[in-house]
């Protein structure tokens, strides 16, 4: 762990440890922005991560933005840090300079041709951020405009979080400036970033769920012991602490290929793992909870809510096993080739007899 | 919980280059027919002729001091050989206890004369050692064991039984764990000795069990006034339990607790880019996925225990989501390419899906099972 990652790891956590509360998270749900926590957030600097300071960004690289991703999902924080830190990264990239604003990017598939009204899906936070960065297909490239979020109307949506994913309708989406990226290459750059970044995000839930999970099996008692004494709840605390090992091991590793060309593979088997396992925590939690937990009072469903609904986004495991099986078919190397990076030589049938 | 989390920890190109020398050797071996691919080839497949080859190319305790034989090389370096020869699917089970434990047990605990002794006979692959753990009424716990070695002129005498030890028939020696002073409520784990045991000794009595397959792998050994020099005792006389756990982290980390149905998945994704099977290679991917995570713990618990760390926790982990792993690859496979596993099957892939399916229960036992791991890691996690 580099310095600079473990200083700033330990100064997010800090700041979501005193703001993501609980009861932070509850008014949140109740429709109440959280507007200090994300000012601080901001303050800090983190929201500029991963961008060049000549640009306006405070530097860091991508290994110190997904080290922040999972203290953001050990808290469980109702705020979109992903997504706006990808967006401000984006900014800096095409325009040269950022100003740190509430915003997120949104991929719409219809081509510029198409007439008003636009209709944004899924937009995350949508009721909160400033302006969306919409980048769209325009002939063989993609182009972008930046709207104001007031001037358009908007539909709340919500994922099983409570996450806002509202729907924005626009009729005018402004004035557009092209890329020098695909339109699919600049999605799929963007699906690879918010992919691992939930990886991220739900390493660090999960590590709450078995911290909850081992902190009631020590309170609770039944039969004149604590929870933890029995077999079969020790075998629920080893699936959690499992997974919580794998998936800090799996956001590790893929971090550090991010976004090298190796990065995809590693990111699609990330994402599998990740939304294949979050349900084995999240169940094995629940179990060991058993009433309290399905209660809105207990904030279990806080870090197994964000599981469930993370675990779908930016691709579950259908969508990055369809990615990989095209990749097997389409090259010569074994599993194990890919696997250990490293070819093996080629051994003509027949010269070694 | 910081003992959950693992380094990352990538090989140099040295260590890659070497990855590929130890690769187009068993590929070259493997062309010549010196040996088929089998599943679970550590515990099931041996030869003396391979293990020699394996020996002369320096790739047997690896690790060892060149004093001795050895190449004094990293324990990446042994990761890396290890991870070619299961993915190969080579046979090494014949010398695997003695690279893996016996080896390392004398280096650290030996005299000097049982390493001058041994060490070079290990390193060439001629040197072959069992475990003698278990007996009829002792398996998870062992520390019941019955065992006794009772003092004498010049060594001990040793009388009971021991059972399920893999290759014992084809083992030079066993190091036999057993109670050197009488069982001590109060100290369960006190009282016990390793004790080097010369299978061709007197009152020595190998039995072969059939394994379920019908094989011939582990053994019943009668142990009948078996007289023990006083210099075939390992390290300290009543130390024996703490010093067969020094290396359990080793034990539970390694490969081969991740890649034994290895051959198995290779093969049946040949099989599915062959018949452009997307739906297959999809399933099948979600297995590469699990496997390249485990590596990577596996491999991060490697470059902890070269520094000498901790990592009792996560080794018992790797352990039981690994071998549920290598379960479960078969299970999923055979539901993509149905066909009539059998041991004698001339097809490979039907062939290495029987060897899956029939040696697949005892991954979840054998070096511990999942039952006693689980406790374990739950108390373990409880007083993090
Ligand atoms: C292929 C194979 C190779 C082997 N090779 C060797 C070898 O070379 N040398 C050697 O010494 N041994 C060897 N073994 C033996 C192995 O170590 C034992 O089988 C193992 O330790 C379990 O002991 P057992 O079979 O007596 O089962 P038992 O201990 O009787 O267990 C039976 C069941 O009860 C469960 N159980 C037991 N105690 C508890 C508990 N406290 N809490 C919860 N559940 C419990 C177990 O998990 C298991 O499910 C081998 C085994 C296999 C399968």
């Amino acid at each position: 762990m580099s310095e600079m990652k473990s200083f700033i790891e330990d100064a997010a956590g800090k700041i979501l440890k005193d703001l993501s509360t609980k009861e932070q998270r509850e008014r949140f749900e109740e429709g109440e922005w959280a507007s200090s926590l994300w000012k601080t957030i901001q303050e800090s600097g983190l929201t500029l991560l991963g961008i060049e300071e000549e640009k306006g960004g405070v530097g860091g690289d991508y290994e110190d933005v997904f080290a922040i991703l999972r203290v953001v999902g050990k808290y469980a924080a109702p705020i979109p840090l992903a997504e706006v830190i990808y967006a401000n990264q984006f900014l800096a990239t095409h325009d040269g300079e950022v100003e740190d604003k509430l915003r997120v990017v949104h991929f719409t598939e219809e081509s510029s041709m198409i007439q008003s009204p636009y209709k944004l899906i899924h937009v995350p936070y949508g009721r909160y951020v400033d302006e969306v960065v919409v980048i769209r297909q325009e002939d063989q490239q993609a182009s972008y405009s930046i709207v104001d979020v007031l001037t358009g109307e908007i539909e709340k949506n919500a994922n099983l979080a409570a996450e806002p994913r509202d729907n924005l309708t626009f009729l005018n989406l402004g004035e557009t400036k092209k890329l020098d990226l695909s339109f699919k290459e600049a999605l799929e750059n963007y699906t690879k970033f918010l992919a691992l970044s939930r990886v991220a995000m739900m390493t660090g839930a999960m590590e709450s769920v078995l911290a909850l999970s081992t902190f009631y099996a020590k309170e609770r008692h039944q039969f004149g012991r604590p929870l933890h004494r029995f077999q079969a709840i020790q075998h629920h605390l080893t699936a959690m602490a499992g997974e919580v090992a794998a998936a800090y091991s799996t956001l590790s590793v893929a971090s550090s290929f991010y976004p090298s060309d190796l990065g995809k593979e590693q990111i699609a088997m990330a994402k599998i793992e990740l939304s294949a396992n979050a349900n084995v925590v999240a169940k094995a939690a629940h179990q060991l909870h058993a009433g309290i937990g399905m209660t809105y009072e207990h904030e279990l469903h806080h870090f197994t809510r964000r599981l469930w609904s993370w675990r779908e986004e930016a691709g579950n495991e259908t969508y990055w096993a369809d990615q990989l099986a095209s990749l097997y078919q389409a090259r010569e190397e074994t599993i194990w080739e890919s696997i250990t990076h490293v070819k093996g030589e080629e051994t003509h049938a027949g010269s070694t007899v | 919980m910081r003992q959950l989390q693992l380094p990352v920890f990538k090989f140099t190109e040295e260590q890659k280059e070497f990855r590929k020398k130890v690769r187009s050797f068993l590929q070259a071996e493997k062309q010549k027919g010196t040996f088929d691919t089998h599943a679970d080839s550590w515990l099931s497949a041996y030869s003396e002729e391979f293990s020699k080859k394996i020996g002369a190319q320096g790739w047997i305790g690896i690790t060892f001091p060149g004093k001795y034989g050895g190449q004094a090389r990293s324990s990446i370096d042994r990761y890396i050989v290890t991870e070619e020869l299961l993915a190969f699917g080579a046979p090494v089970a014949s010398h695997w206890f003695a690279d893996r434990q016996s080896g390392p047990l004398l280096l650290k605990f030996g005299t000097e004369e049982q390493k001058e002794f041994f060490i070079p006979k290990i390193v060439k692959g001629e040197c072959y050692f069992s475990i003698g753990l278990s007996e009829p009424n002792s398996g998870s716990d062992l520390a019941s064991l019955k065992t006794t070695a009772e003092r004498v002129d010049g060594g001990w005498i040793v009388n009971g039984m021991k059972t399920w030890t893999s290759g014992a028939h084809h083992s030079h020696y066993m190091i036999t764990l057993c109670r050197t002073s009488p069982q001590d409520p109060k100290n369960r784990h006190g009282g016990m000795s390793q004790l080097i045991i010369d299978l061709k000794s007197d009152g020595v009595t190998i039995r072969p069990i059939q394994f379920l397959t019908g094989e011939h792998h582990f053994n019943e050994i009668f142990l009948e006034n078996v007289f023990v020099p006083d210099n075939r005792v390992v390290g300290e006389v009543g130390n024996g339990w703490a010093q067969g756990l020094t290396e359990l982290a080793f034990e539970r980390s390694g490969p081969e607790r991740i890649l034994s149905t290895f051959p198995l998945l290779e093969e049946a994704i040949r099989l599915l880019k062959e018949k452009k099977d997307h739906r297959g290679l999809m399933d099948a991917s979600k297995l590469v996925s699990r496997m390249w995570s485990l590596r990577n713990m596996s491999i991060g618990i490697a470059a902890l225990l070269e520094e000498k760390k901790d990592v009792n926790l996560a080794a018992a982990l790797v352990k039981d989501l690994g071998n549920s792993f290598e379960q479960h690859v078969a299970e999923v496979i055979r539901l993509l390419l149905p066909a009539v596993p059998s041991k004698n099957a001339e097809d490979e892939y039907a062939r290495l899906l029987a060897e899956s399916i029939l040696h697949g229960p005892g991954f979840t036992i054998r070096g511990g099972t999942t039952e006693i791991l689980r406790g374990i890691v739950g108390k373990g996690v409880i007083s993090a």
